[in-house]
């Protein structure tokens, strides 16, 4: 196991699976496609969810993603509405794709479609699929 | 400039710190990104709240990600250590964690720290802004230097230049000089399209003014050398930015405009740039006119200030050659004066003992200069004093817990940790401190320049918050650098003087002496520190308090003044004298003043000197000194002050004193006393040589004494004489409010309208904030040092608190014993106290030295307070007593809590 200053960078177990904020990461690269990148993601995350989340989290993130093998990422052309500055684009790796379907196939085990408790719990629980 | 609003810069520079390199310019392009968006939506404020919210939240997202990731990490694995970023790297992450482990001392560390460092940088920033900053917009100017013409053999008096000399001494292109200026300060009445007059002071300026000053235009263009010289100088005028704005709306429809300057067309050819207000530190100048112009600003003939004996500049300044040095462009001007002198030795004869003499600071006279220097260095003084004293806490806290770890320290050298290694361990952690200190220090001292900005010193221009600028940083940086050192070094070192097998064997007598030592040394320090500024602080207090309640003669809050001057209206003498018995009629009917007056100089203010000695004194000599005013026969009824012998002026010596006929003079207690002693002086005759020579003056009444120009020395004589006797351009009315001064000064605006509604006030208000004025100087620096006083008694009581509580918590095991065997409560509360005596009696021993220092120091600037002051002394004497009483309470307490069966059971 290596560290370099700012964490983890490779091997190690912590992160044996994505915790709740890397899967909603994981799922925004999905929907995003092409346009995965900071901002894009945080705006994607924040639409979707209500949640409001500080670019730092989304950073920190996406690199404990991206030190185990989950997404990998890569640079775009400096843009003037940026001040200039470079985009990083993510993209899912097969790791980080396992990880959506394992997640997603959970989820979806869960909940009893005959007498659903999510049913009360979340509306529209019973058309998951 | 891509015209639209960058991001906020210190959110951004937050950004910068805590965000690695590797994501930074993702994460600030993001955020840059989401900003104009949200300047789009929803404007520029919500959009910055939004951006320092981002800001923060990441700050704090990378900072907690650091601390987890170090937390995690592995102890230094073999092949990894001796290259040296590698050690500083885990000096950090171990630093980190040990910080983070005891939160509550490394929070008290930080904000400790952080005050001192607050409030070095605050002294050193005022420092910076009132002495060292370059006036804004002043290129170079470390080539610059001000000519002041001074005569060495006379206590540096000082004597102005004519115009003519200037542009002699230019033309003699002396090798160290490249350039010579000179300007004279004018207050000019500026207005537009005839529209309502506004003072607006500004200056005629000669030779090349804008260009050795390095002043470029921000739009159209600055004076030439070419057209400020007398001849025939085009009326064009130069704004400041500011003035501009306020003249025209907007800077930029000011140019090729026409602006009215006491009543001549002025066409506006440009506006300065860079801030650029005058050649004086925060100056206050708008706009500029070619010198030439000046005589007719004045109207008088230009020759009138063309010849060498004429006319007298004191603002000159010049710009050196590359290279040149102050002492030869001095010596150059100096020879190439002397050789003016040998030219025109008559013209020029004032100039044998008058040699110009240059000092390095621009922008503000010597004398102010030397003044603030005294007042800065206190207050700078007083604020290292805090700075020191809060690395004592600090330093205190860290051995406090350099104790708790010393089983660490042994265990880790008993590994073969080296001892430098674990010094630099230690040094590591407290630039961490520091560091913490000095951000959180930062905004403790932005706090206090907002709190400061606009106060002013005599003399010197009013303070203005400097922000987060590179030499604040650099500020307080260095004063964070500065507590590393001291507050860090004398921990390691006295922490690591534990002998390893000692600390292990858990039985150090010696070093927990040497340590205690340590700790009752610094504890001193602190109590000294603070007694000594608290005596400080109250002799200030009381000599504010003093020359605030200095017997005025007249009740200050019950008159109001303002001043005016007809001159640049175009009055000349005879105008201004109708001008001024108008105003007196005009005065007596105004609404809501019980009575008014007129005076030329007025109250506070009479700074014409006149040399008087009885009529019937054979000798030649003139033994009394004066303060001459001129004023109506109401002023003394206005003022409050009440004659106590004869009369005060009649209607024909009034009449008499228009035509400059009158010998008719009212003298206050005092002259009455020093020219005539015990006698009765109403009908005795004196003469005076003050504004016209020899005056034989008939006595006709005596007024009670008042201040006339100072609040502080001895009772000053005082001549008044009927006001048309001298004309001075200016005037000064004063007026007994019928019911509020603001009600008196609509009075005596009504009343001044009615004579010249063109004619603005210069200065308007009640005599106490004339007083508040001149007594500006000692409230700011007895403010300050009260400030940093009670900082310093606070950090000196945590300290002792640390002292007393470590003690009793060390001897927990003693003070159980002790209860079991019968020592009663004050038997322990006693042997508390005598815990902190060692520190108490030091740090009475050090204030006492602290306080003589400061006191020698402050010497003239106290008034009628000795530096030994018997009250002041006892105060801070007292008030120590109370600090030992409150920091030892609680440690009391908690001995007398003491359980000695639990003690017994647990050992």
């Amino acid at each position: 196991m290596y560290y370099n200053f700012y964490g983890p960078t490779g091997g190690g177990d912590e992160m044996a699976t994505p915790g709740d904020f890397e899967m909603l990461l994981l799922f925004a690269i999905l929907r995003l496609r092409d346009e995965a990148y900071g901002a894009g993601i945080r705006r994607e995350i924040e639409e979707r969810t209500g949640r409001s989340i500080s670019p730092g989290a989304i950073y920190t993130g996406l690199d404990r993603l991206r030190s185990h093998g989950y997404v990998s990422s890569w640079e775009g052309d400096p843009t003037p509405i940026r001040g200039g500055r470079r985009k990083r684009f993510y993209r899912l790796e097969p790791a980080g794709e396992a990880a959506v379907r394992e997640r997603w196939s959970e989820l979806r085990a869960m909940p009893d479609r005959r007498r659903s408790p999510l049913g009360d719990l979340v509306p529209g629980a019973g058309e998951l699929e | 400039m891509s015209g639209r609003p960058p991001p906020p810069v210190l959110a951004r520079l937050l950004v910068r710190v805590v965000v690695p390199r590797e994501d930074r310019e993702f994460v600030l392009g993001d955020l840059e990104e989401d900003w104009r968006e949200a300047v789009r939506e929803r404007g520029r404020v919500r959009a910055s709240t939004r951006y320092w919210s981002h800001a923060l939240r990441t700050g704090v997202t990378y900072a907690r990600h650091r601390v987890r990731a170090r937390l995690r990490g592995a102890p230094p694995g073999p092949g990894r250590s001796g290259r040296p970023l590698d050690e500083l790297q885990q000096d950090l992450a171990h630093g980190v964690r040990v910080l983070a482990r005891s939160p509550g001392v490394s929070t008290l560390a930080v904000v400790t720290l952080a005050v001192g460092i607050g409030a070095t940088t605050t002294a050193l920033g005022l420092a910076d802004a009132l002495l060292v900053r370059p006036p804004a917009g002043v290129a170079g100017s470390e080539a610059l230097a001000q000519v002041r013409f001074r005569a060495p053999h006379l206590e540096d008096d000082e004597t102005g230049v004519s115009y003519r000399n200037v542009r002699d001494l230019e033309a003699a292109r002396l090798p160290a000089v490249r350039s010579l200026v000179g300007w004279q300060r004018h207050v000019f009445q500026a207005s537009v399209a005839g529209g309502p007059a506004r003072t607006v002071t500004g200056a005629a300026v000669m030779g090349d003014y804008f260009g050795a000053l390095g002043v470029t235009p921000a739009s159209g263009r600055l004076l030439m050398a070419s057209e400020t010289g007398i001849g025939d100088a085009p009326a064009m005028v130069v704004l400041s930015r500011r003035g501009a704005e306020e003249l025209f709306g907007e800077a930029e429809r000011a140019l090729g405009r026409t602006l009215e300057l006491d009543a001549i067309s002025f066409r506006v050819v440009g506006v300065a740039g860079a801030g650029f207000r005058g050649a004086t530190r925060g100056g206050d100048s708008d706009l500029w006119i070619p010198f030439g112009m000046y005589p007719r600003v004045r109207r008088i003939p230009g020759e009138a200030l063309a010849g060498r004996d004429r006319g007298s500049l004191h603002d000159v300044a010049v710009r050196m050659a590359p290279g040149a040095s102050l002492e030869e462009a001095e010596s150059q001007l100096r020879g190439a004066m002397g050789r003016l002198v040998e030219a025109f030795p008559e013209a020029n004869a004032r100039y044998e003992d008058y040699v110009p003499t240059l000092f390095r600071q621009v922008g503000l006279h010597p004398s102010t200069v030397e003044r603030l220097k005294t007042t800065l260095f206190v207050v700078t003084a007083g604020a290292l004093l805090v700075l020191l004293a809060s690395c004592a806490n600090v330093a205190n806290l860290l051995i406090f817990r350099g104790l708790r770890r010393e089983g660490e320290s042994a265990v880790r050298q008993a590994l073969g940790a080296s001892r430098g290694r674990l010094l630099r361990q230690h040094l590591t952690e407290s630039a961490l401190l520091a560091a913490g200190g000095a951000l959180l220090g930062m905004l403790l001292a932005l706090l206090a320049q907002s709190l400061l900005s606009g106060a002013a010193l005599p003399g010197a221009p009013p303070f203005e918050a400097s922000g987060l600028d590179r030499r604040f940083v650099a500020l307080a940086l260095g004063a964070g650098a500065g507590t590393v050192l001291l507050a860090g070094l004398l921990p390691s070192v006295i922490v690591h003087r534990i002998n390893m097998v000692r600390a292990l064997k858990q039985s150090a007598p010696t070093a927990t002496a040497r340590r205690q030592g340590a700790r009752n040394t610094l504890t001193a320090l602190q109590l000294g520190l603070s007694i000594g500024l608290l005596g400080a602080a109250l002799l200030l207090v009381r000599t504010h308090h003093n020359l605030r309640s200095v017997p005025l003669g007249f009740e200050p809050e019950r008159v109001v003044e303002a001043r005016l001057d007809p001159e640049p209206r175009g009055y000349d003498e005879a105008a201004g004298n109708a001008f001024q018995r108008e105003l007196l009629d005009a005065l007596g009917d105004a609404p809501a003043i019980e009575a008014a007056a007129a005076a030329a100089a007025g109250p506070l203010r009479a700074h014409l000197s006149t040399d008087l000695r009885r009529a019937d004194d054979a000798t030649e000599d003139w033994p009394v000194e004066a303060r001459e005013d001129a004023v109506s026969p109401g002023y003394f009824d206005a003022l409050g002050l009440r004659l106590v012998r004869g009369r005060t002026f009649s209607p024909e010596e009034m009449d008499a004193g228009w035509a400059r006929r009158s010998d008719a003079a009212v003298v206050n207690e005092t002259l009455a006393r020093r020219l005539f002693g015990a006698d009765d002086p109403v009908g005795r005759s004196a003469l005076a040589r003050g504004y016209r020579a020899n005056t034989r003056l008939v006595v006709v009444g005596v007024v009670e004494d008042s201040r006339v120009r100072e609040l502080d020395g001895p009772a000053e004589p005082a001549l008044y004489r009927p006001l048309g006797e001298f004309w001075s351009n200016e005037v000064t009315v004063v007026a007994r409010p019928a019911r509020s001064p603001e009600e008196a000064l609509v009075g005596l605006r009504a009343a001044v309208d009615r004579v010249d509604p063109r004619l603005p006030f210069y200065w308007s208000g009640t005599l106490s904030g004339r007083v508040a004025e001149l007594t500006a100087e000692e409230r700011l620096l007895s403010g300050l040092i009260s400030v940093l006083a009670l900082i310093a008694a606070i950090l000196a009581g945590v300290g002792l608190y640390g002292l007393v509580a470590y003690t009793v918590a060390e001897r927990h095991r003693d003070i159980g014993i002790r209860v079991a065997v019968g020592a009663r409560r004050t038997e322990l509360a006693r042997w508390v106290l005598r815990q902190s005596l060692r520190a108490v009696a030091g740090g009475t021993a050090l204030g006492l030295v602290t306080g003589w220092a400061l006191t020698r120091v402050l010497q003239d600037r106290l008034y009628g307070v000795a530096t030994l002051d018997p009250l002041s002394w006892s105060i801070a004497a007292l008030g120590l007593i109370l600090l030992v009483g409150a920091a030892t309470l609680a440690p009391i307490r908690s001995a007398l809590r003491v359980d000695p069966m639990e003690v017994i059971r647990t050992s």
